[in-house]
């Protein structure tokens, strides 16, 4: 068991002054103009890239999870050669998660045809005990039916989370038992390109729709910085 | 009369230009009460989970007095909470309860993806585009406020979507 379920406390928030919450609504148009990674941190994105560059790149996690049909899936072995993205999240997020999910979908079928349009998403979905392979199906049926769920154990799904070093999976107990509780997971969209590695790293929330358009058909070609 | 000052009203009104830009596009549904609390621009992505939706909408504070949003409800969920998405120390992508979230005086709150929404969980029925659903806001001075939320294709609302990104840059 190496998911981290450290009481998560249903922390209440009280925190923002008055002044800060006046900014952050004023400031809602222009931030969403200048919602693009910081720039500064990554000289390719001044090249026209979103995300950041990983280098030495990100290999695949050598784990088998299950697919939506529950069966085994050897994620190194079925992906070989294959423009693939892996995208951590969990079904009952109202929020990032299906954002994200819907804003590649669109992303994709802008592109229409040809390199970029080819990518496979892949979906873990983490929270194990309601991320089951028919909800799986469900969820991500209603967003695109050709994006492929996986699952596993809470272990496999550790691993494959540590391997990508993202921060460890939290899950809150459902102390009331009313089916509402809070999952924690990384953010990250992971681009494995032909060569099975990810040069890249996208944070899932900080992406537009068009900078996918500009970035999918260059990963798809070969090209990452 | 400090030459500050003149500045100050001339950044308020700029701040007031960009609030009204932004809920100038898509639907728009809104409930006043005496408090001076209205709620705008509501509407819900069609849900990806069948069991659970979250609701974005703007907050306005129109008086000359703070108020503060202490609960929420639809009589379309099991459940309704203010969240906040955030990302935690380690990088993680995690949802924080907010209660007693401060409105301040003459102010506009966005409820967006990234950010706050209400989330209803356990929705009680089944929500298909162009539904309109009833999310009442309870505010402490101002009492419990109603909005009727349309339900709309994802990525087409007018708040923290692509079709809101668009129209950010047609300004």
């Amino acid at each position: 068991m190496t998911t981290d379920r450290t009481a998560l406390s249903r922390r209440a928030f009280l925190g923002l002054t008055a002044s800060g919450l006046a900014v952050a609504g004023l400031g809602a148009c222009s931030l969403q103009q200048a919602a693009s990674p910081d720039e500064s941190k990554d000289p390719s994105a001044s090249a026209g890239w979103a995300g950041q560059l990983i280098d030495p790149p990100m290999t695949k996690p050598d784990v088998t999870f299950t697919t939506m049909d529950g069966e085994e899936f050897p994620f190194v072995e079925r992906t070989a050669g294959t423009f693939s993205m892996l995208f951590f999240g969990y079904t009952n997020c109202p929020d990032v998660c299906p954002v994200f999910l819907r804003t590649i979908s669109r992303s994709i079928q802008a592109i229409g045809s040809g390199p970029g349009s080819d990518v496979q998403v892949y979906f873990v979905g983490v929270d194990v005990a309601r991320d089951t392979p028919e909800q799986l199906k469900t969820y991500l049926g209603r967003i695109d039916p050709s994006f492929i769920g996986l699952t596993g154990s809470e272990d496999v799904i550790a691993a494959a989370n540590a391997h990508l070093k993202m921060p460890p999976i939290t899950i809150e107990d459902d102390v009331d038992g009313d089916g509402v509780y809070e999952v924690g997971h990384g953010k990250q969209a992971w681009p494995f390109t032909r060569d099975d590695v990810a040069h890249r790293m996208y944070p899932s929330d900080e992406v537009r729709q068009q900078q996918w358009v500009r970035d999918l058909p260059k990963l798809s070609k070969g090209e990452y910085r | 009369m400090t030459p500050t000052r003149p500045l100050l009203v001339a950044l308020l009104i700029v701040g007031a230009a960009l609030v009204a830009g932004c809920g100038s596009e898509g639907p728009s549904t809104t409930a006043t009460a005496d408090g001076g609390i209205r709620i705008s621009d509501a509407t819900i992505d069609w849900p990806a989970n069948p069991e659970v939706g979250a609701v974005r909408l703007l907050v306005h504070n129109d008086g000359p007095r703070a108020d503060e949003l202490v609960g929420a409800s639809s009589d379309v969920a099991t459940s309704t909470m203010v969240h906040r998405s955030v990302t935690d120390a380690q990088g993680r992508a995690r949802m924080e309860m907010v209660s007693g979230l401060e409105i301040p005086a003459r102010s506009t709150v966005t409820f967006e993806p990234g950010g706050l929404h209400v989330m209803l969980n356990g929705l009680t029925r089944e929500l298909e585009v162009g539904d309109r659903v009833e999310v009442t806001m309870i505010f402490r001075d101002a009492g419990p406020v109603s909005a009727t939320a349309t339900v709309v294709e994802p990525g087409t609302a007018s708040l923290g979507g692509d079709a809101a990104e668009e129209a950010a840059h047609d300004h």
